[in-house]
């Protein structure tokens, strides 16, 4: 047999062997991520006051921001303050809304997404409810987090820079 | 009258005066000098509405700038204050490195010489004799191992007491920006900022041109 025979041979032999095996990795791949994609979603958004006063002690229930606020964004700010934590549950395409005793409404739209990353969209409310400050569509790793500066804040008690923190995860 | 080599520091002086730097008894003959000297008079008049002037410009260009824009100014400004603040400044050099760079020009000729009397040292050994009437050496016997303070394993410190549990059903945040695919500002103000960390979009409430108490 000549080698160029012997090069046919193997080459119809492995393309014989391979196209299966990739169609069979194609569907395959195909059906799991159709069965990965998410259609509900839980998210908790915080708000948050940031204040330039403080021992930059981070509270407990502010913890899983710390690595956040320990930016150089964040840096200027020494004191933090949960102001209010709401929860949502996200279905496909269907708005959820949370208000917040400060006046301030934050929806949340889960609009597809994988395991692995989500896309959403987002809409602040102002203070009084009457205009929209913030409409955005956004992906982001599941669990990842968005925060919103909303400017200045202040009330009797307490006053500062306001962010609220949204924290979405996935779910099939 | 004005001498011609008075000119440039009655200029001066009266610039001094006029954004009030002079002591107070140069001052007090300033404005003495002022009352005598019409042409003086009118020179600190014409500075007078020129700063007005420049004043009301500025301010009026301030106006133009929302107060949003001042906010992340002055955060900015405090944001590299603060780094420059922290930024570690250089030790003074120990006597020890003095000494080290004093004997910088030294180091080379004394390093070659120490080469050559390690070389010497080393012909001179291979030269001489084997010793004679000398014990023969003897492996030195390891002793059994004892416990260096080291090998000590400390007792495990006791796991500080865990902070108050808080409700959390959310893990920590993996650190991923968010890719922002559309965004309408309501006011048409606002920013995103990409930390590398998180994404932060800010936006204004207040949308009105305003004066803050920062500005200028």
């Amino acid at each position: 047999m000549t080698h160029r025979k012997k090069n046919r041979l193997l080459t119809t032999v492995l393309a014989a062997g391979l196209v299966p095996v990739s169609a069979f990795a194609g569907v395959f791949s195909l059906a799991m991520a159709a069965d990965a994609a998410v259609t509900k979603a839980s998210c908790q958004v915080n708000a948050v006051l940031l204040k330039k006063e403080g021992d930059g002690t981070i509270p407990p229930e502010l913890e899983f921001l710390k690595p956040t606020l320990q930016t150089e964004e964040f840096e200027n700010y020494k004191g933090y303050e949960l102001i209010e934590r709401k929860a949502l549950k996200l279905a496909l395409d269907t708005k959820s809304e949370a208000t917040f005793t400060i006046g301030h409404r934050v929806g949340l739209t889960l609009l597809g997404g994988d395991e692995a990353r989500l896309k959403l969209h987002a809409d602040l409310s102002s203070r009084d409810g009457t205009k929209s400050l913030l409409s955005t569509d956004y992906s982001i790793n599941n669990n990842g987090l968005l925060m919103i500066g909303a400017g200045a804040y202040s009330d009797e008690k307490r006053s500062g820079k306001l962010f609220f923190a949204i924290q979405c995860g996935g779910a099939g | 009258m004005n001498h011609d080599s008075d000119i440039p520091t009655q200029a001066a002086d009266l610039q001094a005066f006029f954004d009030g730097e002079l002591d107070e008894a140069s001052a007090e003959r300033m404005a003495e000098t002022i009352d005598r000297d019409p042409e003086l008079r009118q020179h600190l008049d014409q500075m007078a509405v020129m700063r007005d002037l420049v004043g009301r410009s500025m301010e009026m260009r301030a106006a133009e700038v929302p107060r949003a824009r001042f906010e992340q100014i002055w955060d900015e400004i405090d944001r590299s204050i603060s780094q420059d603040a922290s930024r570690p400044t250089a030790a003074p050099a120990s006597f020890w490195q003095r000494v080290w760079a004093a004997f910088q020009p030294f180091r080379m000729p004394a390093l070659a010489a120490a080469g050559a009397a390690a070389v010497a040292l080393v012909a001179l050994q291979m030269g001489s004799p084997e010793p004679v009437n000398e014990p023969p050496t003897v492996a030195s016997v390891p002793k059994t191992a004892e416990p260096t303070p080291r090998d000590v394993q400390a007792p495990a410190p006791t796991p500080a007491p865990n902070p108050p549990a808080i409700a959390e059903s959310f893990p920590s945040p993996p650190a991923a920006e968010a890719e922002i695919h559309g965004i309408e500002f309501g006011g048409k103000q606002g920013r995103i900022s990409q930390t590398g960390v998180v994404t932060v979009l800010y936006v204004e409430e207040d949308t009105s041109a305003q004066k803050s108490e920062r500005s200028l």
